[in-house]
């Protein structure tokens, strides 16, 4: 064994993960569309959805010896992306966004404006949520995880995730029938 | 439908439409960019194992600096100086003479490898928590080390203090005082001993004196100091002559102890003017430990106790004049 593969055999024991740089940025690569869109929804920007998921893939790699089991790296790394964007919400000033959206199908007038209020008041209502609400609606509602899941993939107990959930669902609720309320009274 | 039914319906629909679909190329391009600048490491020019320890002996060398940078003295190192003319004899047992302690270095290392293994633990380990904790106790290490084996640790404090027996026609003097004593007698020395440091220290006696060959012309002609005697428990203070022979004592951050240091005052101390001019003790060095390692300190005494000598009283030996007797011979003079 020459100086070089010595090196690398000290290199390779300092991970848990066993991963030289090349291994690990594979893994990442494997990751990054999921990672991507799981950002977008719960971001609502493709442009900040960008910036958490490559600001998560750097977090991953100083953080990898956190990952005890190779196996559970889409887990590990969702779980870094799902606390990127929770940080990311928090420090946001963003003014509620107005989704104009068009539905493929013809309506009559009247349901159609219907239709695009009813969603932008949700899109509104949506966005005015506090991060961990948004999060675990989410994951409920767009990945379709059941309530263990979505209690792994935060870290939390069950019956956490539970009240999260049904929380979120209500205060989501609640902020559609504001929004409602104000737009009767203009 | 219902409104619950909708209000799903109109949920995933929201989510669905947020859904930006496939990844674009400038993310992949910004991740692996990252990904790379982040593991970029420089070029190894040593082994890793080498490169550690080479830290840890770095890491070693700071706690030994700290701790020995302290000036300080071990019992053995003691020896008479010109300003205290000590002439000392073997004492007798059982006057609070303090056991030659060994030097420390068990000790310190100990502490190095302790530190070590602290900063390996505060470097390796995964939650902040622990490597955040072994860090302090890293820090607590150096500090606790500068703190020990300070000069300063023991001091004269409030107590009792003064000679016996005094001499009572000598004229009123803050910075000395002199012992009356025609030949070699017994005389004291009283004063009171303070812990100045932030941790206990235990007090183990007198410093062992260095014995001197039979027959040396210096052995009983100058003052010299033989044991420490004390009252415990405040029982018949401050009468020396009813003190008992010391006992080692640990003394808390800030406490005090009466103390009365034995000595014989030469055949040369003579109760008329002093043709010999003074020799004088000015400090007394005690043996204390802290944390298991032991030192000494040279007490500094609040008075400079003087002891009147007459030449020819032996070989014509005179007084080892102080240096700054030396500079200005009057300052001696009665």
């Amino acid at each position: 064994m020459d100086h070089a593969d010595w090196l690398r055999v000290g290199l390779v024991r300092q991970d848990r993960v066993s991963d030289p740089p090349t291994a690990f940025e594979a893994r990442v690569r494997g990751e990054l569309e999921p990672a991507w869109r799981l950002a977008s929804v719960i971001l609502g920007s493709a442009l900040d959805a960008e910036d958490a998921v490559a600001e998560a893939a750097l977090r991953a790699w100083r953080n990898r010896r956190s990952l005890r089991d190779g196996d559970r790296f889409a887990a590990w790394f969702g779980r870094i992306v799902v606390n990127v964007c929770r940080d990311r919400l928090r420090v946001q000033r963003r003014l509620p966004r107005i989704d104009v959206l068009i539905d493929d199908e013809i309506r009559t007038a009247d349901d159609f404006r219907d239709d695009v209020h009813r969603r932008d008041t949700l899109g509104r209502a949506f966005e005015l949520l506090p991060p961990d609400d948004r999060i675990v609606l989410v994951l409920r509602f767009w990945l379709d995880l059941p309530v263990e899941s979505i209690a792994t993939q935060l870290d939390i107990p069950v019956g956490t995730a539970k009240s999260r959930l049904h929380h979120a669902t209500q205060r989501l609720r609640a902020e559609i029938r504001e929004s409602e309320a104000r737009d009767d009274e203009r | 439908m219902t409104n619950a039914d909708r209000f799903e319906e109109d949920l995933r629909d929201l989510l669905v439409r947020r859904d930006p679909g496939p990844v674009p190329a400038s993310l992949e391009l910004k991740v692996v960019g990252r990904l790379r600048s982040a593991s970029a490491r420089p070029p190894v020019l040593i082994g890793a194992w080498a490169g550690r320890l080479g830290a840890g002996l770095a890491a070693a060398a700071v706690v030994l600096v700290v701790v020995l940078a302290q000036p300080h003295g071990f019992a053995s190192d003691v020896a008479a100086t010109p300003s205290s003319s000590l002439a000392v004899t073997a004492p007798g047992p059982g006057e609070g003479i303090a056991d030659n302690p060994m030097a420390p270095w068990i000790q310190f290392g100990i502490a190095a490898l302790v530190f070590l293994a602290l900063l390996r633990l505060a470097f390796r380990a995964e939650r902040r928590a622990v490597s955040l904790a072994a860090f302090a106790a890293a820090i607590a290490i150096i500090w606790v080390g500068s703190m020990v084996a300070r000069p300063d640790a023991l001091a004269v404090g409030s107590g009792v203090s003064g000679v016996s027996p005094p001499v009572d026609s000598a004229p009123a003097g803050d910075d000395h005082a002199d012992v009356a004593a025609e030949g070699d007698v017994t005389f004291y020395i009283l004063f009171a001993v303070t812990n100045t440091t932030a941790l206990p220290v235990r007090l183990h006696g007198l410093v062992a004196p260095p014995i001197f060959a039979s027959g040396s012309p210096s052995e009983l002609d100058y003052p010299r100091l033989l044991g420490l005697r004390w009252w415990p428990d405040g029982e018949n203070c401050c009468l020396p002559e009813q003190a008992v022979p010391f006992t080692p004592t640990t003394l808390a951050a800030g406490a005090s102890v009466d103390l009365v240091a034995v000595g014989k005052a030469g055949a040369c101390a003579t109760s008329q003017a002093p043709s010999g001019g003074y020799a004088t003790i000015d400090e007394v060095p005690l043996v204390y430990e802290q944390l298991t390692i032991f030192y000494t300190a040279a007490i500094q005494l609040d008075q400079e106790v003087r002891i009147p000598t007459r030449t020819g009283c032996s070989a014509g030996v005179e007084p080892t004049p102080r240096a700054s007797d030396l500079r200005n011979p009057e300052a001696s003079a009665p």
